[in-house]
């Protein structure tokens, strides 16, 4: 499960990708000056459990809050992505595969991550990110299996109390490269 | 990987002597092995799922080929042959052709006739499946510290009620 530093330099994120559609380049041609990459922010990550507990919460550049409690606001956003989940299976015209995925506003994009054994990852970035699906799945995979999963002192289902889960994710979220040190 | 295999079969052997000298009766060690298999099962799955990427299995008949082929091959290096063993398409029988487990048992003593010496395993399938919306029962059919022929693990699948709409039984 390495080497996804090389994988995030490689890919730079939606702003790196200049000229890549449209009329094929000529010897000729000027050369591309890439626009420098809009501002890219993720704003905030919830994980639940297949229960419905929200086991983490981090912020980075949350700029609006609900007006309504943590609780609260914890069991809105997982009753809506599971009514969401079971909304898109049903009414899906195709044969689904990965399911409920993301969606959009015009400010900002929600992205869904949930495993078969339906822990969920909810992160909420600006809308120059497409799909966060990579980070989520490092997220599961190299981050929350390794140290919550497989440490002992983790109770299962309940809030991850680890310091070294917050903080390796807090680490990892901030090396993105579509995550902006500074608030737009 | 092979060096640390060794360490755990020890250790699971230790396991075992110490809840043979705690508990008296065979169907007590055999309860607590199960029990403690399971507890390791449920976390156990999302290690599985992390490191093997595989999607949601569509029926019970892949879901017992990815047990055999890809779980038991990744934490145990070997894969068991899989077979339905009935025509309802939720019965399956994992043959044991090596088990690691037991490659320090010659045999069971006289006094422990009934002990299922691997029954962590069975609790471990049980867990994880049941963190995949899976019930099921897992049980050693056949034992070949027991003297039987081949080791057998029989998996049957029962119905749950959630995400129904996602599984097709095959027939």
């Amino acid at each position: 499960m390495g080497g996804y530093g090389g994988q995030w330099g490689a890919m730079g994120g939606n702003g790196g990708q200049c000229g890549a559609m449209g009329t094929p380049r000529g010897v000729s041609d000027p050369p591309i000056l890439c626009p420098p990459p809009p501002q890219m922010t993720i704003h905030n990550l919830y994980i639940f459990d297949r229960a419905g507990t929200c086991l983490h919460y981090s912020e980075w550049h949350r700029r609006r809050q609900a007006g309504i409690p943590k609780e609260e606001e914890f069991k809105l956003m997982f009753g809506m992505l599971f009514s969401l989940r079971s909304f898109v299976g049903k009414m899906s015209p195709t044969d689904m595969r990965d399911g409920f995925v993301s969606f959009h506003t015009s400010k900002y994009r929600l992205h869904y991550y949930e495993t078969p054994s339906g822990l969920r990852l909810v992160l909420n970035t600006d809308l120059s990110v497409s799909s966060a699906r990579e980070a989520l799945q490092h997220i599961y995979s190299n981050l929350f299996v390794e140290l919550v999963v497989k440490n002992p002192l983790c109770p299962p289902r309940a809030p991850v109390q680890s310091e070294l889960f917050r903080a390796r994710l807090d680490a990892f979220v901030r090396g993105l490269p579509f995550f902006s040190p500074r608030p737009a | 990987a092979m060096e640390s295999r060794e360490l755990f079969v020890l250790t699971y052997g230790a396991l075992v002597a110490q809840l043979c000298k705690d508990y008296e009766k065979d169907e007590d060690v055999n309860t607590f092995l199960d029990r403690m298999g399971y507890g390791i099962g449920v976390r156990l799955i999302d290690d599985f799922l992390a490191r093997s990427a595989v999607k949601k299995c569509r029926s019970y008949s892949e879901t017992a080929d990815m047990i055999a082929q890809v779980a038991f091959k990744m934490y145990l290096g070997v894969t068991p042959s899989v077979s339905c063993s009935n025509t309802a398409g939720n019965e399956f029988s994992l043959i044991l052709d090596k088990n690691p487990l037991v490659d320090f048992v010659e045999e069971l003593p006289a006094e422990r006739a009934s002990l299922c010496y691997c029954n962590l395993l069975c609790g471990v399938i049980r867990g994880a499946l049941e963190m995949v919306h899976l019930a099921a029962e897992v049980t050693f059919l056949r034992d070949r510290l027991k003297g039987d022929a081949v080791t057998e693990i029989g998996i049957t699948f029962l119905r749950k009620a959630e995400d129904r709409n996602e599984l097709v039984t095959t027939t």
